[in-house]
């Protein structure tokens, strides 16, 4: 039985006088949410600085070991340390200095760089951390590596901790410059998850998404607790953990679902799949629940949620549809099946499809998942920022109207690039200044910062908030 | 108001464009700030409208800073469209608002060009290619 299911059984039972939770995937392209939902219950929000002066925040953990730690993610290769809203100067890693020759990270276009960090559930014991970024050495591979803390310097490794503890633990050649994902997370069932891209360009020209024999386009699922000298594992309950293993040829008394199974060449790290380029994505402390924010290609965006008890293999359609649409859309009238599970929530670019009127509002261009909230009013809703349009939008199941609710909950000056769910439950966004058409370079763009996500009536006295639309 | 003769005009008062608050527009370190700026901040009239000289360093910032978003023809992609004549943001209209934008940013990706280095006299430039532009 997968243990994730085991930690959101545990998490109903202690529920149980509760009704039993309802929601559900959407079945047609009208259920999935759009932009002009209301979430019952949601309080406004505000952001307010935890600190600033970082070179390209994009990403951010806790190693929940009850430190009260923040480590934000600098795309150069650097991870910085944050406590009581001070910036440690000396990094908690640093992958730009491990290497005689230069640094082992690739950041020459600005989807490249450090993505992420993620704590070994025990960390607390055994010090593992692990990363995922873009290798320069391997061109541009990504390359997943854990690293383990020097317990006489637990807020900074020395270049030489870092080179002596690497285990690599992937390296994913790259065909292209983008489309990489990045996040990478451990589950309620104690797995490492990783965000892959479909490889970059457009459109994915590989078809990376549905083909089950490459890694690109999907969400992997990976056991880690192996000893020193095997990578990592693959988890005996991953949906195609058995579909390429060998065996003998059977041909009369099998069934044609039998036959169905039989997927070789398939990869069996992969967890879910259909997917074009998953940054960020946040699994729910209180179900085990999933939410994967799916960045789009030209006209939509889509938000994909997993119950706690799913057994993986989840098709997200890429490149078939991109959210609950065609691809290539053509708007209005278009006709194409869809593949696989429908997002539950989508929000349109400006241009909804090729020549459309041209939206005021309610638009974005790059969903980044922050990360999920139970506070604020909020029930486990998937907050999310964009990266083109700096809204912040809440998805959330709606229990009275028995739907799922997409909610613009505000629109701020900043540049979402990632988030996470501080220990104390709130969550923890960055922001940089590293758009595609004025990237200066890593360490030279104008600083991001480190923000959290508070109701607007609770903003400390004195603190700085974000600058947010008004109208 | 009619100024009384000899009056001096009140300058321009900028505000950001998300929420109205007051926008400080002052110079970067080492930048000088051209007849043209001091012209435009106390009257909102952009010197450079029409200059054809103007307009082709204009065009020539607008490629390097905005089309990617904007698209060469201004009909927009990621960033709005400039030439429909509707505008987002509806003081986009008039060029201390486009002035506004561009130097204290919108929303999202679209940042301030004074922290990315973009001087105003610059700014005013890329506002009179942008008004030239053809309309929609």
């Amino acid at each position: 039985m997968n243990a994730r299911w085991l930690a959101a059984l545990s998490a109903a039972t202690m529920l149980s006088s509760a009704p039993a939770l309802a929601q559900k995937l959407p079945e047609t392209a009208a259920e999935v949410a759009r932009p002009g939902g209301t979430i019952p219950g949601a309080q406004k929000l505000a952001l307010v600085k935890v600190a600033d002066g970082f070179n390209d925040p994009v990403g951010v953990s806790v190693a929940n070991d009850g430190s009260g730690r923040i480590f934000v993610v600098e795309r150069v290769g650097r991870v910085k340390v944050v406590k009581d809203g001070k910036v440690n100067q000396a990094p908690f890693l640093d992958l730009t200095n491990i290497n005689p020759l230069g640094s082992d990270v690739q950041t020459g276009f600005v989807e490249q760089g450090l993505w992420s960090i993620a704590f070994h559930p025990k960390f607390k014991e055994n010090g593992h951390f692990f990363v995922h970024y873009s290798s320069l050495p391997f061109n541009g591979a990504s390359m997943v590596v854990r690293f383990t803390v020097d317990r006489q310097s637990p807020d900074a490794l020395s270049p030489e901790q870092t080179t002596k503890s690497a285990k690599v633990l992937m390296n994913i050649p790259q065909p292209y410059y983008n489309h990489y994902g990045g996040m990478i997370a451990f589950g309620p069932d104690g797995k490492l998850y990783v965000g892959k891209g479909d490889g970059g360009w457009e459109g994915d020209p590989l078809d990376a998404g549905q083909r089950l024999d490459t890694h690109l386009g999907k969400m992997l699922r990976l056991d880690v607790d192996t000893p020193d000298d095997v990578p990592y594992s693959v988890p005996k309950d991953n949906p195609f953990a058995q579909a390429d293993r060998p065996q003998l040829m059977s041909l009369f008394g099998i069934t044609e679902q039998g036959f169905a199974k039989i997927k070789i060449g398939a990869k069996p790290e992969i967890w879910a799949y259909g997917l074009r380029n998953p940054y960020m994505f946040h699994f729910d402390k209180t179900s085990g629940d999933l939410f994967i924010a799916d960045v789009g290609q030209n006209h939509w965006e889509e938000i994909n949620w997993q119950p706690a008890a799913s057994k993986g293999g989840e098709n997200y359609g890429w490149k078939h549809n991109q959210a609950s649409k065609c691809h290539p859309t053509t708007g209005p009238g278009e006709k194409c099946p869809i593949v696989g599970v429908l997002p539950v929530a989508e929000y349109p670019h400006e241009e909804p499809w090729p020549g459309a009127p041209k939206l005021k509002d309610g638009f974005g261009c790059s969903a980044q998942g922050l990360g999920v909230a139970n506070y604020a009013g909020f029930d486990k809703a998937y907050l999310v920022g964009d990266w083109c349009s700096g809204r912040l939008w809440g998805v959330a199941w709606d229990k009275g109207a028995s739907k799922w609710q997409l909610q613009e909950l505000l629109q701020a000056q900043l540049q979402f690039t990632a988030g996470q769910v501080d220990e104390d439950g709130t969550i923890l966004a960055t922001n940089c200044y590293c758009f595609y058409t004025d990237d200066k370079g890593p360490t030279q763009n104008p600083a991001g910062a480190l923000w959290r996500v508070v109701p607007a009536d609770k903003v400390p006295s004195g603190a700085e908030v974000a600058k947010v639309s008004t109208r | 108001m009619v100024l009384g003769a000899g009056a001096a005009a009140e300058p321009i008062v900028f505000r950001h464009v998300l929420d109205n608050s007051p926008l400080e527009v002052k110079p970067r370190p080492n930048e000088v700030e051209s007849e043209a700026v001091k012209s435009f901040k106390e009257t909102g009239k952009n010197p450079y409208a029409g200059e054809e000289q103007a307009l082709a360093e204009g065009k020539r910032l607008y490629q390097v800073n905005c089309q990617a978003c904007h698209l060469p023809d201004g009909s927009g992609r990621i960033g709005s469209t400039l030439i429909a004549g509707t505008w987002k943001y509806e003081r986009a209209a008039t060029d201390v608002g486009m002035f506004e934008i561009l130097y204290g940013g919108a929303s999202g990706a679209m940042q301030s060009f004074a922290r990315r280095g973009m001087t105003q006299d610059q700014m005013l430039k890329v506002i009179a290619y942008v008004r030239s532009l053809k309309k929609t």
